[in-house]
């Protein structure tokens, strides 16, 4: 087993929560690697600093009002409740914004067919139900990745054994997370490094 | 736990009934711990209590609705992250708009020693932990401050399994490397 896939593990060996295996599989490794013990130690070390976390005291009165605060919140907040009267006056905007949809979802599903047609058969989608993606628009997600995916993507669709299926949702997976994070950091930056990053980016030569 | 899971449906469904005083029952149980989880997210103890009250208000009026598709605690416990994470994106952008008026990091009360250096390692994980992208920090605070199982983090995520350990890895290797230097304290 490899150091990145040991490394992977370290924070679940290092809280005790690993299987029988797994942990079994990490010690043997860790025997013989400088590397992955280094990296355990850092781990212990984060652990440890984190421990000496204290939690604040919230004061006693905090919980014996608490129901009471929210009752008021309740009493105070306005029911969401659908305004009936406002309908006469949205009816033909509304009618016209169900109009956009229905084209778009028109549009959308033909574009969608197309492009998942041509990357997975039915008996594949039925044989390995791709699959527990839990929620439609993460299979969405999943499916339009894989169409527009990379050829180690493909290679694994037309070699269609189990195994495969399992790394193809691995990296459908990753993919998707990889895609998360980097939006979630680009949400995180500053404008200045923003600006600091679109300058890097126009140095850029191709 | 199962039998905890049939209280809370019992309740849920007396609210949906009609009896009031189930929800304060809901309320009573949980609020310990959507507080905690909420202080670890956002770091303030005035924040965290605004938003715990708030997420039992939104509980309020969702409950009435709500189907037993997922048990009782994956529903708050998603919409306390969500209520997290969406008050954060709006204190960014008041930070980002008035710069100077950033709000103090929390410091300990009642601390038995004015230990500086303490308290500026509370400081540090404060920063460290706040400065996780919101999601990643949601899995941090679920897994290691709560202790909840991976699955359950992906279920009240609603993500894969996979997706809630690799994150995790990521925010521990973050935050492994931000806090380095306070080995020492």
């Amino acid at each position: 087993m490899n150091c990145k896939k040991i490394t992977s593990f370290l924070v679940d060996y290092q809280q005790d929560s690993l299987g029988p295996e797994e942990k079994k599989m990490v010690e043997e490794h860790l025997r013989t690697c400088d590397g992955c013990r280094e990296e355990l130690k850092e781990i212990q070390t984060l652990f440890e600093v984190l421990k000496r976390e204290k939690t604040e005291k919230v004061e006693e009165n905090f919980w014996t009002n608490f129901v009471p605060e929210i009752r008021k919140r309740i009493d105070r907040a306005p029911s969401p409740r659908l305004k009936w009267n406002l309908i006469p006056k949205l009816g033909p905007l509304l009618g016209f914004a169900i109009a956009i949809l229905v084209v778009g979802i028109f549009l959308f599903s033909k574009d969608y067919s197309s492009r998942v047609s041509g990357v997975l058969t039915y008996e594949q989608m039925g044989t390995y139900s791709l699959y527990e993606f839990e929620s439609p628009v993460d299979q969405v997600a999943g499916i339009l990745t894989l169409a527009e995916g990379t050829e180690e993507i493909n290679d694994l669709i037309t070699s269609g054994n189990g195994e495969s299926f399992m790394d193809l949702e691995k990296i459908v997976d990753d993919q998707y997370w990889e895609k998360v994070e980097l939006q979630e950091i680009l949400e995180d930056l500053s404008s200045e490094e923003l600006q600091i990053l679109e300058n890097n980016i126009e140095k850029i030569t191709i | 736990m199962e039998q905890m899971r049939r209280d809370e449906e019992s309740l849920v469904r007396r609210f949906q009934k009609g009896e009031e005083k189930a929800f304060n029952e809901l309320v009573s149980r949980y609020k310990q711990r959507i507080f905690d989880m909420i202080l670890k997210m956002v770091r303030n103890k005035e924040d965290a209590k605004d938003l715990s009250q708030e997420t039992f208000v939104k509980v309020y009026y969702g409950l009435k609705n709500f189907r037993s598709e997922s048990s009782f605690f994956t529903w708050i416990t998603r919409i306390a992250l969500n209520l997290c994470i969406n008050f954060q994106k709006r204190e960014k952008f008041r930070n980002f708009v008035s710069f100077f008026d950033l709000k103090k990091p929390i410091l300990i009360e009642n601390s038995s020693s004015p230990d500086v250096e303490k308290d500026e390692l509370m400081q540090a994980i404060d920063q460290a932990v706040l400065s996780l992208p919101s999601k990643q920090r949601g899995v941090f605070v679920l897994r290691y401050y709560q202790k909840l199982p991976y699955l359950k983090i992906a279920e009240i995520l609603g993500k894969s399994e996979g997706g809630i350990k690799s994150n995790y890895f990521h925010a521990v290797n973050k935050l492994k490397k931000m806090l380095a230097q306070y080995k020492k304290f």
